[in-house]
């Protein structure tokens, strides 16, 4: 009986070759299938090989309105965070609001919303710059709730510890709370940035020629759909799944820390 | 040292946890606070530490008022050696580390300065060897020697301790306990909380009884323990004596 080796329990784990040809065979198999379902069309790879710096330009550019996003929602988020945590209310609830519309609307229409409506108001015509700017609001409302939840995870003897030794408000964020909620947060960051990444192609809605609006361009100058999307697909799997790999060595090592 | 009451309230939400207290308590060196559960040592000792302040009333420390507002209140807890029951080193931070962020942040040291003491207050309780380690890595008993190797790093005016011993076992609790002696043969001063009756008999110079948030009684160990006035003491020293 060869049934029991593929239920992976705790208590009894399957055997090394059996996870490894699980992974195998489901590959070839749906590889197979693809093969089959996609053979008998005709495909047109060199027209898309034409095109290739219209990918390689879009792909990077994902990466850096992606990586500038991380950066500005990470301050944007710690500020976040420490507005929700303020005892000035006003500022507290300017926050919550702040974090509840974000998190409530989908990023699709706020992308419409702040360049159709507002920058179109204000004459700004940088796409680029709006772009990356409503991507960072957008994910700054995530992070600031994460941050948060980092900041609240450290303890009520550590804090006292801190005022015990004579530390100011400002000195137990800075050497007390953060360097212990940073730890925490860490993981999620990482899992921050692997949205961002796949978030950023609803830019495409507004022309902004990231890799999605890249392929969309690819396809309607060839129209080769079949070709000008599998590259896409995995342009961003290339980038999304070593970062969730990462995030979860990380998570692990953290684990291992506390 | 000379600590004056007068009329210190304490609540907690509805609860009242310290209950009026008006005494003047003068010790030479070592006072130990002793008393039953939730009768309110820790609450006392945390108001001597100005990390809480009374809802009524004032604490006069050798004719000092503790101050009430921020900066200065700041400055008092600085100078103050405090040591908790457990938790009370930072996970994130090596045992120098732990010693060396107050006298760098809070007292001006430079940061070579701050190596030095913190390292001499190390090694003067066998600590050396661990001073790049983190708490996590530490025994607990090394964990309470090096948050009284924090508290004495910042020279402080006296020291104050809430059950040091409570969460260590028996080995780990000697070896605490003897350097709670060693500092008491120096002279200095300190209060502690403590459930461990031998230690406070034997070291302390005065002994006050908390309980039902009041001071009950405050008199020298060998008479507490021999022929206390008060029945809640003696039924307290009666029950926990016992064995
Ligand atoms: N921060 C707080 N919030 C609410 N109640 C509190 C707080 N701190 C103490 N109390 C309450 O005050 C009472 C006295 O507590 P305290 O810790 O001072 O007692 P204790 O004498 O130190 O007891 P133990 O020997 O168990 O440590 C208890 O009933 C406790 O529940
Ligand atoms: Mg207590």
């Amino acid at each position: 009986m060869i049934a029991p080796l593929f239920f992976d329990r705790p208590q009894a784990p399957s055997p090394r070759w059996v996870r490894i040809a699980t992974v195998l065979v489901l590959a070839a198999a749906l590889a197979a299938i693809c093969w089959g379902l996609l053979a008998a069309s005709t495909s047109n790879w060199s027209a898309i090989w034409r095109y290739r710096a219209v990918f390689w330009q879009g792909w990077l550019l994902t990466i850096g309105i992606s990586l500038a996003a991380l950066a500005l929602s990470t301050a944007a988020g710690v500020l976040l965070a420490l507005a929700r945590r303020s005892t000035f209310l006003p500022l507290r609830s300017l926050a919550l609001l702040y974090i509840e519309l974000i998190r409530g609307s989908p990023l699709l229409v706020q992308i419409l919303f702040f360049w159709y409506v507002v920058a179109d108001h204000f004459n700004i015509t940088d796409r680029l710059l709006v772009g990356t700017l409503v991507l960072s609001g957008f994910s700054s409302a995530y992070l600031a709730e994460m941050i948060r939840s980092g900041i609240e995870s450290v303890g009520a003897s550590q804090l006292e510890s801190a005022r015990a030794i004579g530390l100011s408000p400002f000195q137990t964020y800075r050497f007390v709370i953060f360097p212990q909620a940073i730890r925490q947060v860490l993981p999620s960051l990482a899992g921050q940035f692997a949205s961002l990444i796949k978030d950023s192609s609803l830019l495409s809605v507004i022309g902004l020629p990231e890799f999605t609006q890249g392929a969309l361009q690819v396809n309607s100058a060839t129209y080769s759909t079949l070709e000008s999307f599998v590259p896409l697909g995995i342009g961003y799997l290339i980038l999304t799944l070593p970062i969730s790999a990462l995030s979860r060595l990380l998570e692990r090592q953290f684990h291992y820390e506390s | 040292m000379k600590v004056e009451l007068h009329g210190v309230t304490k609540r907690f939400g509805g609860q009242t946890v310290l209950n009026r207290i008006t005494s003047t308590i003068e010790f030479p060196h070592t006072l130990a606070l002793i008393g039953p559960s939730g009768g309110g040592k820790s609450t006392f000792l945390r108001l001597l530490a100005g990390l809480i302040a009374p809802d009524a009333g004032t604490i006069t420390i050798d004719g000092e008022p503790i101050p009430g507002e921020s900066p200065a209140l700041r400055r008092y807890r600085a100078r103050i050696g405090i040591v908790f029951q457990a938790f009370n080193l930072f996970p994130h931070l090596s045992a120098l580390d732990n010693i060396r962020l107050a006298l760098t942040e809070v007292h001006g040291l430079s940061p070579s300065m701050a190596t030095t003491r913190a390292m001499d207050a190390l090694a003067r309780f066998q600590l050396a060897d661990h001073a790049h380690k983190r708490p996590a890595t530490l025994s607990g008993g090394q964990r309470q020697r090096v948050a009284i190797a924090r508290a004495i790093a910042i020279q402080p005016k006296f020291l104050l301790f809430d059950e040091p011993t409570s969460s260590l076992d028996p080995e780990m609790t000697a070896e605490v306990l003897e350097l709670l002696a060693t500092l008491r043969s120096e002279n200095r001063t300190m209060i502690l909380v403590t459930h461990e009756m031998g230690f406070a008999r034997h070291t302390a110079d005065l002994v006050a009884f908390i309980s039902g948030g009041s001071i009950e009684e405050v008199d020298a160990p060998e008479r507490i323990f021999g022929e206390a006035k008060n029945p809640t003491v003696r039924n307290f020293l009666a029950r926990v004596l016992r064995y």
